[in-house]
């Protein structure tokens, strides 16, 4: 597997080739400030540090009545829940001859504990474009996979949907899902071997 | 020839053997199981006789090819899965390009893969949808295939690619597997006409059942058909007794076809699912609906006098006293005495009827309750309508007051809009449906003016009568919205889709992804189905609810005097039965 950076000023963003597969991965801000590190950030330790003290501090005035129980086990369950499900990573992997299918990955601490995924396959894609979006006096441009269901209909998937990376990224990965297409129509009209 | 596509999908459960491996060239190559032998001939024999089984011949046209002995195949578990392929024809030796890996799922077991879950056709539908659609899809197909920059537009869909008809090879890679490998170890002569019950053929065997009752000619059976219609659109309880019926000609009509089922195209699934939903929501209806009745039963005389008690008191003598409060100069208003007074007599003479008919009626109160009680063991579905059209009765009176204020409100409105016509020199043009100038005589002015008077001084007073009427209405109809909310959630919860979900996700499959493992083989897994779209005739029916009981609506119907109406029953009927809308889709 070969990890390459190829935008120097978007560290966030790499290209990973695979044996089949070729991911374009971009990493939510805010996670990893040296790329060498594999600690969690401070800011997100100082944190837990703070619940887990304010956690002991009253816990025994909490523990004491059973719907104090009840509300700091759910006030300590949703904390968990947020923490542990936070954008890790997105991707767009591209599958030569299968398709292309775009991934978000949540979890912690660059560990990713729930994925979900969304594969378009070729014969289904009808493109791949950079849309540009406006909400108010905001411009933010997106990728997005054109999708033919099998009623007919269109359907757009939007990739990076949480992260929504900045142009320069968006170009890179709209060159590399055109050139995979082109590759595979050729694949599909050439003649016989 | 085709090229040969460099992807192949494999079984995830062959490791480690070697031998003549058959399944499908086209569109991609996919193999569905291996024969353990050397012989190429042989091999050949096998498979060609299996696919003149009857068996296969039921779901062979989902298929544009046949199976067909692949090549001589090897595989290895040790050093990541190499997988070493030979083909026949070329005999040349192919190294695997990309491998696929999917698991082959037992048909009885009811799973299969598909690429949405609108594939399983298993929610309830009604005869408006999704028309609005059709011309944005249209729109977009047309710039799309006006974009000059698109590579590869459709007409080359067809060739080695990764769609639907690889799906169905994946989902019946077993069947296929299972019947060579009874091939290999019988050798009867096949095709037997009797062997395994085949699909019975056609998607739509039986025709759908028309929601109302069949029109005979005589007229006697017309009038009964018209009368149960009016009353449906009326009476909930018709409308729920409607929908029992509808439920039970299903259950009746498809239980052979469900338990005799052996062939399980995603079709036979759907078809599965919508019956035991069906059974299963009917169930419960009825257990919850058992629990509560008795409750009501054993309670009747408690319940019948905290309704009579409540009845009396906000409804009779409540009314009664707003009434004259409004006759007596309520919060300062000084109201036109004589219209007040006539109206404050005929109302309070018309409460007071209504108020001595329910205490002529009071000792068959904890009898309605019974009843209401009873209705339960037709579920809980029957006892919300029975609630909802008894209190629709109960409050008749309400409904008559306010029919009448609304529509001298309504009267008096448009006169004050003709007479503001008139002041400005305009006129409405019936003919052509506009307001036109217009020179009136002086003595059409002058009526207008003394019109003008009457109406200005007497509008407050049929303001004042109309808003207390408007809002008892109000609340009558928030009530029967809660309970027409209650019964449309409780008719068509999606019951068994949802434990499907829990219990066994790969039998209500939402879509395919690629897990990449570190080395190699991809795995073909399945999704399963999103909540989102499990409930989405939820979200439909919200937004149906949300459209006709909108705050502004009501206030602008309110002002402008039109009556409130609750929403109509065919807006939130939903049916199992599958419309023509969607068998024609």
């Amino acid at each position: 597997m070969k990890r390459t950076i190829p935008l120097q000023e978007h560290p966030e963003f790499s290209i990973i080739d695979g044996y089949g597969w070729r991911e374009f991965r971009v990493e939510a801000p805010g996670g990893r400030r040296r790329a060498a590190s594999r600690l969690p950030s401070i800011g997100g330790l100082w944190l837990d540090a703070c619940v887990v003290s304010g956690v002991a501090y009253c816990w025994k005035a909490a523990t004491s009545t059973t719907p104090g129980m009840a509300v700091l086990f759910m006030v300590l369950l949703l904390y968990v829940y947020t923490r542990s499900t936070q954008i890790q990573w997105e991707s767009v992997v591209i599958f030569p001859s299968i398709g292309i299918q775009l991934e978000t990955h949540k979890g912690f601490a660059g560990v990713s504990l729930l994925a979900s995924r969304k594969f378009v396959p070729w014969s289904s894609l009808e493109d791949f474009l950079i849309n540009e979006g406006l909400r108010g006096w905001d411009v933010r441009y997106y990728c997005v996979a054109i999708n033919r269901t099998l009623e007919g209909s269109l359907q757009l998937e939007v990739a990076f949907e949480n992260i929504l990376p900045r142009f320069p990224i968006l170009l890179e990965v709209y060159h590399g899902v055109q050139e995979a297409l082109q590759i595979e129509i050729e694949r599909r009209t050439e003649p016989s071997v | 020839m085709n090229p040969m596509s460099a992807v192949v999908l494999w079984p995830a459960d062959l490791t480690d053997l070697e031998g003549i491996c058959y399944g499908w060239k086209q569109p991609l190559v996919c193999v569905a199981g291996v024969i353990a032998t050397t012989d190429s001939a042989e091999a050949e024999r096998m498979v060609t006789l299996a696919s003149l089984r009857s068996e296969w011949s039921a779901v062979r046209q989902m298929f544009s090819s046949d199976p067909v002995v692949l090549g001589h195949c090897r595989s290895r578990s040790s050093e990541g899965r190499s997988l070493e392929f030979s083909f026949l024809d070329d005999s040349q030796n192919l190294e695997v390009g990309q491998l696929l890996v999917y698991r082959r799922h037992k048909r009885s077991s009811m799973r299969f893969y598909s690429f949405n879950f609108s594939e399983l056709d298993i929610l309830p539908s009604q005869e408006s949808e999704g028309s609005d659609t059709r011309n944005v899809v249209a729109l977009a197909n047309e710039s799309l295939a006006a974009d000059f920059t698109r590579l590869g537009s459709s007409p080359k869909r067809k060739g080695a690619v990764f769609d639907a008809e690889v799906l169905s090879q994946a989902n019946l890679a077993h069947l296929l597997a299972a019947i060579v490998e009874k091939e290999a170890t019988s050798s009867d002569a096949p095709s037997n006409p009797s062997a395994g019950a085949p699909e019975p053929t056609g998607r739509g065997e039986s025709p759908p059942p028309s929601r109302t009752t069949p029109i005979t000619p005589s007229s006697s059976a017309n009038i009964i058909a018209t009368i149960y219609g009016a009353s449906r659109r009326f009476s909930s309880t018709m409308e729920q007794c409607d929908i029992r019926y509808e439920q039970g000609l299903y259950v009746s009509r498809e239980v052979s076809y469900v338990y005799k089922d052996k062939a399980r195209t995603v079709h036979s699934i759907s078809k599965y699912i919508k019956f035991h939903n069906c059974v299963w929501l009917v169930l419960n209806d009825v257990i919850i609906g058992v629990a509560f009745g008795s409750f009501l039963c054993e309670n009747k005389q408690f319940f019948a006098q905290w309704l009579h008690y409540g009845l009396q008191t906000y409804l009779i003598d409540g009314m009664r006293e707003a009434l004259l409060w409004l006759n007596s100069w309520p919060a300062g208003l000084k109201l036109n005495t004589e219209l007040s007074q006539f109206y404050c007599h005929s109302l309070v003479g018309l409460v007071s009827v209504w108020g001595w008919l329910l205490e002529h009626a009071a000792p068959c109160f904890p009898a309605l309750v019974w009843l209401i009680g009873v209705g339960g063991c037709c579920g809980m579905t029957m006892i919300v309508s029975l609630l909802s059209d008894s209190l629709g009765l109960l409050m008749a009176h309400l409904y008559v007051c306010y029919y009448l204020s609304a529509t001298v409100f309504s009267h008096q409105l448009g006169l004050a809009g003709s007479l503001w016509n008139l002041f400005r020199g305009k006129r409405y043009n019936v003919l052509r449906n506009r307001i036109d100038s217009w020179d009136y005589d002086m003595d059409q002015l002058l009526l207008g003016t003394i019109l003008f008077t009457l109406l200005a001084f007497l509008l407050p007073t049929v303001l004042t009568y109309y808003a207390l009427f408007a809002t008892a209405r109000l609340s009558v109809i928030i009530v029967h919205a809660m309970f027409d909310t209650i019964t449309a959630l409780l008719n068509h919860f999606p019951l068994f889709a949802l434990l499907l979900r829990l219990k066994d996700p790969l039998r209500l499959p939402g879509g395919v992804f690629i897990q990449r493992s570190k080395t190699g083989p991809l795995l073909l897994s399945s999704q399963p189905a999103p909540l989102s779209s499990i409930f989405r005739h939820y979200a439909h029916l919200a937004r149906r609810l949300i459209t006709h009981y909108h705050p502004l609506r009501m206030l602008r119907q309110l002002a402008s005097g039109r009556l409130l109406s609750p929403i109509s029953r065919e807006a939130i009927r939903y049916s199992m039965v599958p419309t023509e809308d969607v068998l024609k889709r």
